[in-house]
């Protein structure tokens, strides 16, 4: 990509957060991920990463509360 | 929006008109939708089912083919030591539903694919038969047409056989009433002949008392239907209508030559 990763949350700010510009953003995104569904010999992949993703983002948001079950204390 | 396709494998697709990079500029100018591409037979090719193989082009120049490797290996260990995902009792439940659902996938997902991929080509196959069903039909419809067409070249043939029957026709009622004309003309001189015959006959038995048949050669015969319609006559009135008769017949001869030629 063109923005170096240091400057990606200045770089996410600068996007004006318009409701077009974020339907825009979905289906680029959504553009990206298509070309692993759209095939004739279909792959596991087109399904395994959208789930994959879903896992990693609920691990994230619950990340708190799993925080507890760590068994050693310092690390 | 377009309703979803099912595609083989199980996953789930959305026909759109054009496909790009979503790194160049998107949904410029009007979509062409009439000659939809068809679909690639394999999509964008993914490691381990979860790593997409842009990833590893991404790092091929900096650190190689082991780079992506080394990354994955460094991420996990360090998660695990500093223990962002912590090893607990549910670890080895996840280890072994992921294991089973790999192993699942690894052992029956070519024979689903061949079994989906079956369906899709039934669907095509049936399309494609309603295609050539109807490819066909104009076909047979093209070849009627030409065909028709080709008679339509040939309909004299129609008219000259229609003229011969007139020609025919005409031909025969000619004859048909030249014949009439022969018998009409034959009969009346038959009329006249057996008139003079028997004025003859009558003549002889009066001239029998006399004793002679000079006066009896006034018999008079006429020919059958041969070739010749000539009929011999002498007599005044016959002569007359012997001239009539033999302008009638004398009229049928250049006809006939006429005819004959």
């Amino acid at each position: 990509m063109d923005v170096k990763l240091r400057e990606l949350p200045i770089w996410i700010l600068m996007q004006d957060f318009i409701p077009k510009g974020i339907a825009v953003v979905f289906q680029k995104g959504y553009y990206q991920y298509y070309k692993y569904l759209s095939m004739k010999k279909g792959n596991v992949a087109g399904l395994s990463m959208v789930l994959a993703a879903y896992v990693l983002f609920n691990r994230c948001r619950s990340y708190k509360e799993l925080k507890q079950e760590q068994p050693s204390e310092y690390h | 929006t377009l309703p979803d396709n099912a595609v083989p494998g199980g996953t789930l697709c959305r026909r759109r008109s054009r496909v790009l990079q979503a790194t160049r500029i998107f949904h410029t100018g009007q979509p062409n939708l009439a000659p939809v591409p068809p679909l690639p037979e394999h999509g964008g090719k993914v490691r381990f089912g979860l790593l997409p193989e842009e990833f590893f082009q991404f790092l091929y120049p900096k650190t190689g083919v082991t780079g992506p490797y080394v990354l994955g290996t460094g991420l996990i260990l360090r998660l695990l030591s500093k223990e962002i995902y912590a090893i607990t009792p549910e670890t080895f439940s996840v280890i072994s539903t992921i294991g089973f659902l790999v192993y699942i996938v690894k052992k029956h997902g070519a024979s689903v694919g061949e079994f989906a991929d079956k369906l899709n080509e039934q669907k095509i196959a049936q399309l494609e038969e309603v295609k050539q069903a109807s490819i066909k039909q104009i076909q047979d419809a093209i070849d009627m047409e030409k065909s028709q067409q080709a008679l339509v070249q040939k309909r004299h043939y129609l008219f000259d056989v229609q003229r011969n029957n007139i020609a025919m026709a005409l031909e025969v009622t000619y004859r048909e009433q030249l014949h009439r004309v022969y018998r009409e003309v034959k009969n009346r001189l038959d009329y006249h002949i057996s008139v003079q015959n028997y004025d003859a006959s009558e003549g002889t038995r009066a001239h029998d008392k006399l004793g002679g048949e000079a006066c009896g050669a006034e018999h008079l015969c006429t020919a059958g239907e041969g070739n010749s319609r000539q009929v011999h006559c002498r007599s005044k009135a016959a002569r007359k209508e012997g001239s009539s008769s033999a302008s009638y017949v004398n009229t049928s001869i250049p006809i006939k030559t006429a005819r004959n030629s």
